[in-house]
């Protein structure tokens, strides 16, 4: 435990402070990740897959249909880093079909720096749609 | 990693059950001795479009070398497809 944090909570038990206060102070503290507190958190790891997983009761004419999917984030990587090969009057063509299409999207910010944060984030993705009849997850794992 | 092998499988409700393992480390192979053969198509290509060839091709390469771990399961009334790239 750091030393500051440990100095807040002896001020907590010595009744010096209150909860409120000692919880703003530990906050206000926030920024210092060096104790072996901090460290101790859960890491945030980025996601290995993405998942489509959809279980359709009677989806089909007759019967149920199931439909799993796995894609590893590696292969996004890779298309990431090739679509960044697309010359540049392609690209154009791709944005303007895009916003045609009322997607206002410039392919060319797509940069790998911006891939790593982007794939990051997506640990917290999750699509859960329940339809009755079917159900449709899109998740990264 | 390159994958060496794809897993696909085709289970149709009645009928015989067809499971086949592909070695893609093979069409790898067929792919390189392709990719020689024309690699001046290639090149004359990566010019017109002012492309870095090495650039797309280990972009390429990143992209195969990418698959593995790729699983896709369909399965309906009548049939179920397995592909899996190992």
């Amino acid at each position: 435990m750091g030393e500051d944090r440990k100095r807040i909570l002896d001020l907590l038990a010595a009744g010096k402070i209150n909860v409120d206060e000692a919880e703003r102070l530990i906050a206000a503290l926030g920024g210092d990740r060096s104790g072996p507190a901090a460290d101790s958190g859960p890491a945030r790891k980025a996601p290995k897959y993405l998942r489509v997983v959809v279980n359709s009761g009677g989806g089909f004419d007759h019967g149920a249909a199931k439909v799993n999917i796995r894609i590893p984030m590696q292969l996004l990587r890779a298309g990431v880093r090739l679509g960044a090969l697309i010359p540049a009057p392609a690209r154009e063509e791709v944005n303007r079909a895009l916003r045609e299409q009322g997607i206002p999207f410039d392919l060319s910010q797509i940069k790998p720096d911006n891939l790593e944060s982007l794939i990051e984030q997506l640990g917290d993705f999750n699509v859960d749609v329940d339809g009755g009849d079917a159900t449709v997850r899109v998740f990264c794992e | 990693m390159i994958p060496v092998f794809a897993i696909v499988q085709i289970a149709p409700r009645r009928g015989r059950r067809i499971r086949l393992w592909l070695p893609l480390f093979l069409v790898w192979l067929l792919l390189a001795v392709l990719g020689l053969l024309l690699s001046p198509l290639i090149l004359i290509g990566c010019l017109i479009a002012r492309l870095n060839p090495f650039a797309v091709i280990w972009s390429l390469a990143r992209v195969f070398a990418a698959l593995a771990g790729v699983n896709i399961e369909i399965s309906s009334p009548d049939a179920s497809v397995l592909v899996r790239v190992v």
